[in-house]
């Protein structure tokens, strides 16, 4: 006989753990399937960011309260305590592959001075830690080292079955499990979503990084080591030491070459990895919404990569508090959830465009190396804050356009491919990529 | 010198406190200045209701969670802390002047034996008082029996001044002092509000009463055929605080008196014994235009028509604290940096709140007359649909009305006209020999 829950919370990261204990505190009777031993130690690679209020992400502003160690957010009404540290940074800087020139978003010097504070880098395992803790006490029943393999929908709602052969029944199931959600596949959602491609990285977190202006985001083109082209890395400071940083890069062999023998090594001596983690991602459109059959989809597992840890957090305490409603006014069905489905709709789907997303990582293939260190030096401005990856591509070009008429007389067939490029292209220009992925439908 | 605060609360009641408290827990420099000695001691009438999520009440569903102890608001993602003890009731009876005929809004009998709960009487001061206790360990500078008598705008924000020429600043005011707000009318938002009536009456705490069905909320008007009193409205409801006990809404003694002792109600009354009574004075203006002005956020009943009820009081209170939050940390402490509750509060609540719907059924007894009353409520049998919205009350009984239109126009044809002539803009014409009795506060 399966047990029955309000509630089954399919994953125990940022988005399944919020929702969890959200739900238990609201007093449902709550399950959380997670996959690993403790959800609280992370294996994936992460940058544990928090874009701050300087800029807002789906629709929020949020701030940290050092008084009450509480990250707010402030436009949906709640608060998520955290006791870890975090790391606060300044600016945003492309850099191009001469490892010289550099497209600055956000005014380093200023906020460095406490102007404000546009982003920090926070412990993801203090996060969850703290969550799965107050889920506990909530009395979330936590099955751990459970390997979800099917959803079915029953009579009594959702049917959530483990590798193991054990049943868990759930009136409403939020599937909370990620970029590669299974439930999204066994569900059929990812037959409605464009299939982008796979993305595979190493996080390594490395010391002996030596350069100006170092609590900032970097995201740069590295030339390829056998000088065709080029590939893309990011780099930021590191919230477990203060003279590490993080380096998310493609494989071992850029890596190597990135810090030995690139034009940026000159950032690097003595390079020690303290540790390394790894992600394999594959990229799909938003789904039309995050719902179906009884089932609510959260963070990751029904976006575009990113939700992000804030859209992680957004999403499982709404999808949570939606389901409470639901439960509680008597519709446990599409209809009671209805509030959560509008909200993601208005501040995911339709003010965050996947498409915009995909931008600034085709920029690497359709500019040359050559073409890329000429648009990083001629911006020479600073341009307003942001860190929301899907405004990125907007930012470079709003910072682009003053000095069109200079490109056009300069490089008239750079001129030409920045007037040509529209956003839409950017799915067409992934197309190889998109052949070489493993779509999981 | 005046003390800086990010955020002065004016009031001390439901929305105040969950104001204060909510902007202390995320940060803010919080000060709150109220009139009593103690937050919790409650003087003033209130029902102490909340409307349960089988109806919605500014958009909100909300429900309690026993275990959690908690007041849980799913739509707006929030919850309130409340230890204290609450009373269920199933049902919203109008109760013709006859004592006998009666609408039904809700179904009792299902409701009673478990279908749902409708709504609650709570006890506000444990609400209060837990509100309160909160607020203290969240460091929230709690000034007490301070009048405050007048804001004014500085180059800091907003000055609060008391009675005793105290003076605090704050970045942001809330204004939390209630239906009858001085901030509301020191600011001149009253001027831009249409005054309805003064309002007095008295709830009475009362034993010794004998009826059917009794864990419900009824209201009605009984006619006073001996005596001048003309027609007395009453609401009635169980009490929070006792088993046998009643919460009694009506305009003071002498009415009481012929109520229990001489109309037609009187069935419902032995040996009747007064536990105590709250009273309250209030002045109904149309709902502000919008609840800001000059850094001063308005929330709970300050800028809206009575009755923002507690909900609308929490809700109301909630927001505003966490749009001054925002407002602050995006370096927006101005009308731009609060939109988010200004938008919220316009579009859930007079948007979907009409408050000349809310007039319309205490003037019915002003419009029809004691015996189309009864035949009203006589020829409603069917069971309307539950809600204790109250902007939502008069559009249940016209739809109840509905079907039996045609039987109406058969045997009571000027009633049949009453009711097809009648709009909500009527209850406010209705409304004016009460207007000119009141004493408004612009």
């Amino acid at each position: 006989m399966a047990k029955k829950y309000d509630l089954i919370v399919v994953g125990g990261g940022t988005s399944g753990l919020e929702a969890a204990k959200t739900a238990a505190e609201n007093g449902l009777a709550v399950a959380v399937l997670e996959r690993k031993t403790n959800p609280a130690i992370i294996q994936r690679s992460c940058a544990q960011m928090f874009l701050m209020n300087m800029d807002s992400f789906y629709n929020e502003c949020m701030y940290f309260c050092r008084d009450t160690k509480k990250w707010i957010f402030p436009v949906n009404n709640f608060s998520v305590n955290y006791a870890g540290t975090y790391r606060e940074f300044y600016g945003c800087h492309f850099i191009a592959p001469n490892a010289e020139d550099r497209i600055e978003i956000g005014d380093y010097e200023k906020n460095a001075a406490g102007q404000g504070i546009p982003a920090v880098v926070f412990d993801k395992g203090a996060l969850l830690g703290g969550l799965f803790e107050e889920g506990k006490k909530a009395g979330v029943r936590y099955y751990l080292e459970r390997n979800v393999i099917n959803a079915r929908t029953s009579a009594q709602g959702v049917e959530i079955l483990t590798s193991t052969g054990e049943r868990f029944v759930g009136t409403f199931c939020i599937a909370a499990d990620g970029a590669n959600s299974r439930l999204a596949r066994v569900l059929g959602l990812n037959r409605d979503r464009v299939f982008c491609n796979t993305g595979r990285a190493i996080s390594y977190y490395i010391t002996g990084v030596k350069f100006d202006r170092s609590e900032a985001i970097f995201l740069g083109l590295c030339p390829e080591p056998g000088g065709r082209g080029t590939f893309p890395f990011s780099m930021l400071p590191s919230v477990y030491r203060e003279d590490e940083y993080w380096l998310y890069i493609p494989n071992q062999e850029r890596f190597e070459f990135f810090t030995q023998s690139s034009p940026f090594k000159k950032w690097f001596h003595n390079v020690q990895v303290t540790h390394k983690r790894c992600a394999v991602i594959n990229n799909w459109s938003p789904a039309k919404e995050p719902f179906k059959d009884n089932v609510v989809f959260v963070g990751d597992s029904c976006w575009f990569a990113e939700a992000e840890n804030t859209g992680a957090l957004l999403s499982g305490h709404k999808a949570a508090h939606a389901v409470c409603n639901a439960l509680h006014s008597g519709k446990p069905d599409r209809e009671g959830i209805m509030d959560y489905i509008t909200w993601w709709q208005r501040n995911w789907a339709e003010t965050h465009d996947y498409k915009e997303f995909l931008c600034y990582p085709v920029f690497n293939r359709l500019f040359t190396e050559e073409e890329h260190n000429y648009l990083h030096r001629i911006v020479t401005q600073k341009l307003p804050w942001t860190m929301n990856p899907f405004k990125l591509y907007e930012r470079v070009m709003i910072g682009i356009q003053p000095h069109m008429e200079k490109i056009k007389q300069e490089r008239p067939a750079l001129a030409q491919k920045i007037a040509l490029f529209k956003p839409e292209m950017a799915i067409t220009m992934l197309k190889p990529a998109t052949r070489a992925g493993y779509p999981n439908y | 010198m005046a003390k800086q605060y990010d955020l002065v609360v004016v009031g001390g009641g439901t929305s105040g406190l969950e104001a204060a408290k909510t902007a202390a827990e995320n940060g803010l420099k919080v000060a709150l200045l109220e009139r009593k000695s103690h937050p919790a001691r409650v003087y003033r009438a209130c029902a102490q209701m909340f409307l349960m999520n089988m109806d919605s009440f500014y958009n909100e569903r909300m429900y309690f969670s026993r275990e959690k102890q908690k007041w849980v608001f799913p739509v707006n993602n929030f919850s309130v802390t409340y230890t204290g003890g609450y009373r269920e009731f199933y049902a919203t009876h109008f109760i013709a002047p006859n004592a006998e005929d009666r609408i039904e809004i809700g179904d009792y009998e299902k409701n009673a034996s478990g279908a749902g709960i409708a709504a609650v009487v709570f006890d506000k001061e444990a609400l209060l008082n837990g509100l309160y206790e909160e607020g203290l360990k969240a460091g929230v500078a709690f000034f007490l029996e301070r009048n405050v008598i007048d804001v004014r705008n500085t180059a800091g924000g907003v000055e609060v001044i008391t009675s005793s020429g105290e003076k605090l600043v704050g970045t942001f005011c809330i204004a939390a002092d209630g239906i009858n707000s001085r901030v509301a009318r020191r600011t001149g938002l009253n001027r831009d509000r249409v005054f309805l009536f003064t309002s007095g009456s008295v709830s009475y705490y009362i034993t010794g009463v004998h009826f059917d069905r009794s864990e419900m909320i009824c209201m009605g008007n009984a006619f006073d055929h001996e005596g001048n009193l003309g027609a007395v409205h009453f609401c009635m409801l169980p009490s929070v605080y006792r088993n046998d006990e009643y919460w009694l809404y009506i305009a003071g003694d002498e009415k009481l008196n012929f109520f229990i002792n001489r109309s037609a109600f009187s069935k419902w009354f032995k040996n009747v014994e007064v536990t105590h009574k709250r009273c309250a004075v209030i002045n109904a203006w149309s709902p502000a235009p919008e609840p800001f002005k000059n850094n001063i956020l308005f929330v709970g009943d300050s800028c809206w028509f009575a009755e923002a009820e507690n909900t609308g009081a929490l809700l109301s209170g909630h927001k505003a604290a966490h749009a001054v939050c925002k407002a602050l940390h995006t370096g927006q402490p101005n009308r731009d940096g609060v939109l988010d509750y200004i938008t919220w509060w316009k579009r859930n609540w007079p948007e979907t709140h009409d408050y000349k719907d809310f007039l319309c059924y205490p003037v019915f007894f002003r419009i029809f007359t004691e015996d189309e009353l009864n035949y009203l409520h006589n020829i409603i049998t069917q069971k309307l649909f539950w809600s204790l919205n109250p902007f939502n009350l008069y559009g249940h009984i016209m739809r109840g009305i509905q079907p039996h239109l045609e039987r109406i126009k058969k045997e009571r044809p000027t009633l049949a006209e009453k009711l097809a002539t009648f709009t909500p803009e009527r209850a406010i014409a209705a409304m004016k020999p009460a207007t000119r009795l009141g004493f408004p506060a612009y």
